[in-house]
């Protein structure tokens, strides 16, 4: 609970998704592997590290390209990690998200016993997650992991998934993302909002105080979590016609349908806020990382939510300056999601069977205070902002007979009926070891 | 640090377990979205007029803190309460969600330094005040003097303070609209039937 003096990032220990955010044109890949032998998972572990970039240098979103290792509570068990060691870690990572179910919302369709085989299984022990700006350099970062993954026999690739910027480099639902991105202090990396102060980088990497002045709990010795990061791993499942459809049912015009759909999401399909570009998208304002990202609610004359709605997407789950229970900049998480599967041609609204989504990947120091928090408080449940009954519109687990509330004038919006438009196939806790700690995890002898 | 507080235990629900303390439960029992939090403090020797003081506001100390909750509109009730002689204070309250999972909000906002205020004159919280002290170490000590309720009531079940704080400012309007000349005509429009059957009294 006090003040600390600037400290120093060891930006060459962390890996570089940590800091550095996704490129706007992306290729990239997860794999999910099992670690049937600790000693050839060690040797897997050596051969990786000298593919795993830090977070040093200046970061180019749109130049360069990482591959990041991470692994789950039982891959470290498979590792050889001694139990002593294992038991130092949260519980809620111990547990796996599987278990974390119930609590989670992960109910019905996106219930762990329909989740896509391995996700959520005993087996998925390692994740590299490579991105790079196309696909011929994603090729030159994931060889050498690939090189590795087929040379060590007792490490098995069980999961592969691939993912890029679909054409019109926006998500399967048709909006712009990876936007919203959060400075750390002492990475000298800006934020994307000049008016949201930098965050202690114990919010985010262990081993360093976080907002309150407290180390984030760690795992123990020391070398094992310093510059390390929790990351949340989910598949979402996208039902784009469904939402086509929705929103389409309840607009009279075109023009009333790309503003209905706006109002579920917070932002217009270029990116641009609703806060800055009420009435119309702007595809300047939202193609200018300078101003797409530099606004507040309350601040901006927007606490009523005439102009986004309380309950939308965007703003409930970061809500800025807005009035909510407890204090926002407690439950920042970094996104570093990227999107898989065909986009669905603009204007078709009957499902093709396709498979699309958001591997939905996200990083904090705590997965309690992080990811949890904010899906059980700000997109499972609308107490939050006084209004209980309101889950997210667009990805929280509506059942159809949730509502949602678009202010206007004169008389507000109530739409009934939302169905659920994203499911979750599955996913995992993991963990994104520094590179110190990952040489140190290589070189154990158990 | 903090020390054990050993005469608070018996209070709470914990049990000793091979001599060690159990942890409290992390939250008080909850009703829709309501929530309620009863902690059990001892005082220390000599100290009850220091925390009468500090909860003796004046008219603008108190404006100013009411205007903070209800600005975050989260808050249904607070109350402190010396009893046995004033040897013990007891703060309950209850509020729109969970308590457990808020705790570090909790210790970052407004709420804790007024709370800071009085607890330095509780047994097992540091004179020092919370800047010596973890959130975590917060949590603990304040978890482990929590009771939960046997029973909880609320008789607006289901609704948040703001829902609350809403439906008052909707009254209001609409005994204005009531006082306004021709209200009864326009309240004869199909559309305000609802409004037409409240507006008898």
């Amino acid at each position: 609970m006090t003040a600390e003096p600037t400290i120093t990032l060891e930006v060459d220990d962390i890996q570089a998704p940590v800091l550095h955010p996704r490129p706007t044109r992306y290729a990239g890949t997860v794999i999910l592997a099992r670690i049937d032998d600790r000693r050839d998972g060690r040797e897997l572990l050596r051969r990786l590290i000298p593919f795993v970039p830090s977070a040093a240098g200046q970061p180019e979103p749109d130049l360069e390209a990482w591959t990041a290792v991470a692994l789950s509570f039982q891959g470290l068990k498979a590792l050889g990690v001694p139990e002593d060691i294992l038991a130092s870690f949260p519980p809620e990572f111990q547990q796996g998200m599987a278990a974390r179910a119930a609590d989670l919302g992960d109910m019905g369709e996106s219930a762990p016993e329909h989740w896509e085989q391995p996700l959520g299984g005993p087996d998925v022990h390692l994740a590299i997650y490579a991105l790079a700006p196309d696909a011929a350099r994603l090729e030159a970062v994931i060889a050498g992991a690939r090189d590795a993954l087929r040379d060590v026999p007792g490490v098995t690739p069980i999961w592969q998934q691939d993912t890029y910027v679909l054409p019109n480099e926006r998500t399967s639902f048709g909006f712009k993302d990876g936007i919203s991105n959060p400075a750390i202090e002492g990475s000298g990396i800006p934020g994307t909002n000049p008016h949201e102060a930098p965050f202690k980088a114990g919010e985010f990497v262990l081993g360093y105080p976080n907002e309150n002045g407290d180390l984030p709990p760690a795992p123990q010795p020391e070398v094992l979590g310093r510059n390390g990061s929790y990351v949340v791993f989910r598949k979402l499942q996208t039902r784009v016609a469904a939402f086509r459809q929705y929103v389409r049912a309840q607009a009279r015009s075109r023009e009333e349908e790309e503003l209905l759909a706006a109002k579920f999401v917070g932002r217009w399909p270029s990116g641009a806020p609703l806060v800055l570009a009420p009435e119309r998208d702007d595809l300047e304002l939202g193609a200018d990382p300078a101003r797409n990202n530099a606004f507040r609610y309350v601040a901006d004359d927007d606490a009523r939510g005439l102009k986004c709605p309380l309950g939308a997407h965007a703003r409930r789950t970061y809500p800025r300056d807005a009035p909510i229970i407890g204090v926002a900049r407690m439950h920042r998480i970094i996104r570093r999601s990227s999107s898989y599967g065909p986009m669905l041609p603009d204007g078709v609204l009957e499902d093709d069977g396709a498979d699309r989504g958001i591997l939905f990947f996200c990083l904090q120091a705590s997965l309690a205070r992080g990811f949890e928090f904010v899906k059980t408080q700000w997109i499972d449940e609308g107490t939050f902002f006084g209004t209980p009954d309101e889950k997210d519109p667009l990805v929280g687990p509506n059942d159809g007979t949730n509502r949602f509330t678009v202010p206007q004038q004169p008389i507000r919006r109530r739409l009934t009926g939302l169905p659920q438009f994203v499911v979750n196939r599955g996913g995992e806790y993991l963990f994104m070891p520094g590179l110190r700690s990952l040489r140190w995890i290589a070189e154990l002898d158990t | 640090m903090l020390e054990t507080q050993q005469e608070a235990s018996d209070m709470t629900t914990t049990e000793p377990q091979n001599g060690t303390p159990v942890r409290s439960p992390r939250k008080g029992a909850r009703t829709g979205p309501v929530s309620e939090l009863s902690v059990f403090l001892n005082v220390k020797p000599g100290r009850e007029q220091l925390i009468r003081d500090v909860l003796h506001m004046t008219p603008a100390e108190r404006a100013a803190m009411e205007k903070a909750i209800f600005d975050v509109g989260s808050l249904h009730q607070a109350r402190y309460v010396l009893f046995d002689n004033g040897s013990r204070l007891l703060v309950a309250t209850t509020f729109d969600g969970d308590w457990d999972v808020y705790i570090d909000d909790f210790a970052a906002s407004y709420i804790l330094d007024a709370w800071d205020a009085f607890l330095i004159h509780c047994e097992g919280y540091p004179d020092e005040g919370k800047a010596s002290l973890t959130v975590e170490e917060i949590k603990e000590f304040l978890t482990a003097n929590q009771v939960t309720a046997a029973d909880f009531y609320m008789t607006y079940s289901g609704v948040t303070a703001k829902e609350i704080q809403k439906a008052l400012r909707v009254d209001t309007a609409f005994q204005q609209v009531l006082d306004t000349p021709g209200a009864a005509e326009a309240l004869q429009n199909p559309a305000l039937k609802p409004l037409l059957e409240l507006a008898v009294n």
